[in-house]
């Protein structure tokens, strides 16, 4: 593996991400955006929060078999 | 969409610059190179990318801080925010819970109420105890427990500022009343509890005399407070000692104001004496000294109390704890020459009044006859005052006027337009017109009254005459800038409407909302991704946001709405490539 390569990898995957695309490897899984809502949460305190919006990046394993 | 693995084949060899076959075996090793470290209980990591690693049999990636962030890049820079209104409920909620405790809570009720279901507690724990104790009562230690907590009880926890509910003025009622209206009840309750108790046994009767002996106070405390901490330092806390230095406190307070009365009751019958003798004016003074005396006195209460409450204002800690006696002694002070006054000697303080009375009238006299004209003007001393400060506030303004007049000071709208008529007629230009077509007429009044005042105003007279001359050249001249101005910052068209989602951004509607799309770090991408949405036809605004996290962000929205729901309303309108992320926040 070249660097080259994993720096191509790292900047596909980002890119396809942030586009909404989810990303199959074949024989590891697959790469796929989430958007969170903003929320409101309340603490242990009493206080409540609200949690802004928030877009993250979730693998799946494939499955064996 | 979903990049499925031949066509990640193909982006990364469009981006790599590799060969396809190239990019599939390395694409092969590091799938391998994953599976293999993972089977061996080892975490991957990628760089740029993150950690693949296996929990049981499933494979566990967490994104690298950096892509997290890049992926994240719409909302980077907010935080969570805290909303006002919740902690009011749960404030309300405890206070709730706390009542709840405190109906729950046995001993509260002993503290909150009043003397008497303590004395009825206490008398049934006596009796209890009493009968327990007089079983053996042999047992000489501790039968004087008891006389002291009879003796302890009886005056009642008000006293003692445990309750930080109650109000100072109840602590200290209840206490001072005890004193002044009812000094000797007390002494016979404990003295009837003694005795009785000595009738009983005779081991009592040492405790009994102690207790009834007025001369040995500090020995009773020292013993109670042996015996008390004997009983119940296993049971209770310290504060039942801080109660007992209280009480006696309290007690040693009646006995020096049974002396003190005594004592001043003498002294006042003697000094009415002399005083009457000597002249009308040197009455007061007396007084003043037996205050003096009260207060030293008084001080020296102070102080002992003080020094018997050290111990308890240590434990508790409490600032609360401090005010109930020196209030208390306060009231003493207030309240002492009172009854002195009532009860032993009311003639002197009338004739004091009297005598202050007549000096003042003497005063006011001799004042009236020396100087008789300024009476009234004594009388009426604040009118005067405020006419001085009216002068100097007229003659201030008017310096000022002046020097604005003159152009020491530049004070719009008072000085001369000589350089503010070039930034007052670009920002209005027909503000100035209208007031010095009004201020002319007067300047040409002025000019024919006053010959002498001509002269200094003839400056101020051509320039209105100037400034007259140039509005009508440079009013279409400044309208046309300021349009053309108004068009290059908005390039709006006349018939845009102020807010809307679609046309050019227009600077009056900055006070509304915007739906964002984009929040970059890079200004090239976000002015290229600005460019491209506004060729698309929607009004799009490019605002540079300071973020802490994460430096300056580049945040690229669409439209300009008056309220947040015309925002809302306008996003169903939009493609559906936004439809998936956006925010709606106020424009900044």
């Amino acid at each position: 593996m070249t660097d080259e390569f994993l720096e191509a990898l790292e900047i596909v995957i980002r890119d396809q991400i942030i586009m909404k695309n989810s990303v199959e490897i074949k024989g590891l899984g697959t790469f796929k955006p989430v958007h969170h809502n903003q929320k409101q949460e309340k603490r242990a305190d009493g206080t409540n929060m609200m949690i802004p919006p928030k877009d993250t990046l979730e693998f799946t394993a494939e499955k064996k078999g | 969409m979903h990049i499925d693995h031949s066509k990640l084949v193909e982006l990364l060899t469009e981006a790599s610059g590799l060969d396809e076959e190239q990019v599939k075996t390395q694409l092969s090793e590091l799938i391998d190179e994953i599976h293999d470290a993972i089977g061996e209980g080892d975490a991957y990591e990628v760089d740029g990318l993150g950690v693949f690693s296996g929990i049981g049999d499933n494979i566990v990636f967490m994104p690298s801080d950096d892509l997290a962030t890049e992926i994240n890049y719409k909302y980077a820079g907010m935080e969570p925010i805290e909303l006002d209104d919740a902690p009011k409920e749960e404030k309300d909620e405890s206070v709730e819970q706390e009542a709840q405790e405190d109906d729950e809570d046995p001993f509260s009720g002993i503290l909150d109420d009043t003397e008497e279901p303590d004395a009825d507690s206490s008398i049934e724990e006596e009796s209890s105890e009493d009968v327990e104790e007089f079983a053996d009562a042999e047992n000489e230690d501790s039968i004087p427990e008891e006389v002291e907590e009879t003796l302890e009880e009886k005056p009642g926890f008000d006293d003692v500022p445990y309750d930080p509910e109650k109000p100072e003025e109840e602590k200290d009622k209840p206490f001072f009343s005890g004193l002044l209206d009812d000094i000797d009840e007390p002494e016979p309750t404990e003295e009837s509890s003694s005795e009785e108790q000595v009738d009983r046994a005779e081991a009592q009767e040492l405790e009994a005399d102690v207790a009834t002996e007025p001369d040995s106070p500090e020995q009773e405390s020292s013993d109670k407070e042996d015996d008390f901490l004997a009983i119940f330092d296993e049971d209770a806390d310290l504060e039942p000692e801080e109660e007992q230095d209280e009480i006696e406190s309290a007690d040693l307070e009646e006995k020096t104001e049974e002396t003190e009365t005594v004592e001043e009751g003498q002294t006042e019958d003697l000094e009415p004496e002399v005083e009457q003798e000597v002249d009308e004016q040197e009455e007061p003074e007396p007084v003043e000294e037996k205050v003096t005396d009260e207060d030293e006195i008084d001080s020296e209460e102070e102080i002992d109390s003080e020094e018997d409450e050290d111990p308890f204002e240590a434990l508790a800690g409490e600032d609360e704890d401090d005010e109930p006696v020196p209030e208390s002694i306060m009231e003493e002070l207030e309240e002492k020459p009172e009854e002195e006054a009532d009860e032993d000697e009311p003639i002197p303080v009338i004739t004091n009044l009297a005598s202050e009375d007549a000096k003042k009238k003497k005063e006011k006299a001799e004042s009236t006859t020396k100087q008789p004209t300024s009476s009234p003007a004594a009388n009426t001393s604040s009118p005067p005052v405020m006419l001085w400060v009216l002068l100097i506030i007229v003659v201030l303004a008017g310096g000022t006027y002046g020097l604005g007049y003159f152009g020491v000071i530049n004070i719009p709208g008072i000085t001369p337009e000589e350089s503010t008529t070039t930034v007052a007629s670009a920002d209005s230009p027909q503000q100035p017109a209208t007031q010095e077509t009004d201020a002319e007429p007067e300047v040409e009044e002025d000019a024919t009254e006053t010959g002498t005042e001509a002269d200094t105003q003839d400056p101020q007279q051509e320039e209105p005459e100037q400034s007259e001359e140039q509005p009508p050249i440079s009013e279409p001249q400044q309208e046309q800038q300021q349009t053309e101005a108004d068009q290059a910052q908005t390039q709006a068209p006349e018939n845009q409407p102020t807010y809307g989602l679609n046309g050019n951004p227009v600077s009056a509607a900055n006070d509304g909302y915007t739906i964002v799309l984009y929040s970059l770090s890079n200004q090239a991408n976000a002015q290229e991704a600005h460019n491209e949405l506004s060729e698309q036809g929607y009004r799009a605004l490019l605002a540079e946001i300071p973020s802490q996290q994460y430096g300056t962000l580049w945040r690229v929205s669409l439209g300009q709405f008056e309220t947040m729901r015309d925002a809302a309303i306008a996003v169903e309108n939009m493609d559906e490539d936004f439809l998936e992320n956006y925010f709606i926040t106020k424009i900044q």
